[in-house]
């Protein structure tokens, strides 16, 4: 079976290129956070008219919108530390340890918190009541 | 040479190493092909000429030698970074050049780093302007593909931020100067 370009890609990337995957995840999730922001903003806005805002209330309340909330919690996970660890960077402090900070800290320890999270939330959405 | 997607130095690369049934070999990125896998390295050196990489010495006139002794600050710190052998993969293996063709790039600027450490060279406001500039350090967004593409092992992103953390603290690579080079 020949090397595919994928497995050749998956080969450079998964460790001696670790820091680009670092510099992409950064960036998308730092646009999550960023539309993430703007609905939040939005919504408070619709405080001036009580019912729109009852009503904005209820759709976040749907399964969809409650999903989405874990996607938001990985997101703000990922963002904070990989952005400790880009901070560390700066700093001068782990610089030769990057990769590992990057796959155990940012990585790992972010997959543990994510599910801590992300499984209590999960069992509390009610799929039932979905409109 | 990029070989299976990783700027190496092809001379050295051997087969065996790749691990792969399948070798694709490519010019190296971010430079102009002159032919088939030859790229033309002028946009690189044009770089490295902006920093100005040759010794601007303190002393122009001295006879008397200026030795850098290896466990003196200079010479600790210069130890992991003058090996650079200008080949290009850190430049190739950039991202930040294909979208900013005025990027000094990693070599430049670990080059600037070792001239400004250096006690002996004297070319330090031309350079801080250099470096001091969107197209110089703070295009860096520490990727680290130059750290990891480099065949010598130099600690790349390691300079950049080293320059990084000294802009903020404007004065130190003069004041570094007239503390060393008294004995020189």
């Amino acid at each position: 079976m020949t090397t595919s370009t994928a497995q050749l890609l998956v080969r450079k990337y998964r460790w001696r290129y670790a820091g680009m995957i670092g510099y992409y995840l950064q960036r998308v999730t730092g646009l999550a956070l960023l539309g993430y922001l703007l609905l939040h903003v939005h919504t408070i806005n619709l405080l001036k008219d009580p019912a729109k805002f009852d009503e904005a209330l209820a759709t976040f309340r749907s399964p969809l919108f409650k999903l989405a909330e874990i996607g938001l919690l990985a997101t703000v996970i990922l963002h904070a530390l990989n952005g400790i660890r880009l901070t560390m960077v700066d700093c001068g402090v782990g610089l030769t340890k990057q990769r590992q900070i990057f796959w155990c800290f940012a990585i790992g320890v972010g997959a543990i918190l994510f599910l801590a999270g992300a499984i209590p939330m999960l069992m509390h959405i009610n799929f039932q009541g979905a409109k | 040479m990029v070989v299976n997607y990783q700027p190496r130095l092809a001379c050295q690369t051997r087969v065996e190493t790749l691990d792969s049934d399948v070798i694709t070999v490519q010019p190296l990125h971010n430079l102009p092909v002159a032919k088939d896998l030859v790229v033309s390295l002028e946009p690189f050196f044009e770089k490295w000429k902006e920093i100005n990489p040759a010794l601007d010495p303190i002393n122009k006139g001295s006879k008397k030698l200026a030795v850098i002794p290896p466990d003196s600050d200079f010479g600790k710190e210069a130890a992991a970074k003058r090996d650079c052998i200008t080949c290009g993969a850190c430049y190739s293996a950039c991202s930040l050049p294909g979208s900013n063709k005025g990027y000094l790039g990693p070599a430049a600027i670990n080059k600037a780093l070792l001239r400004l450490l250096d006690p002996r060279d004297k070319d330090v406001k031309h350079r801080l302007e250099v470096l001091y500039d969107t197209a110089g350090i703070w295009r860096c967004h520490t990727q680290f593909n130059c750290t990891a593409a480099c065949p010598k092992g130099i600690p790349l992103t390691d300079s950049i931020m080293r320059l990084k953390r000294a802009m903020i603290r404007p004065g130190q690579f003069n004041d570094n100067k007239h503390s060393t080079t008294s004995g020189s």
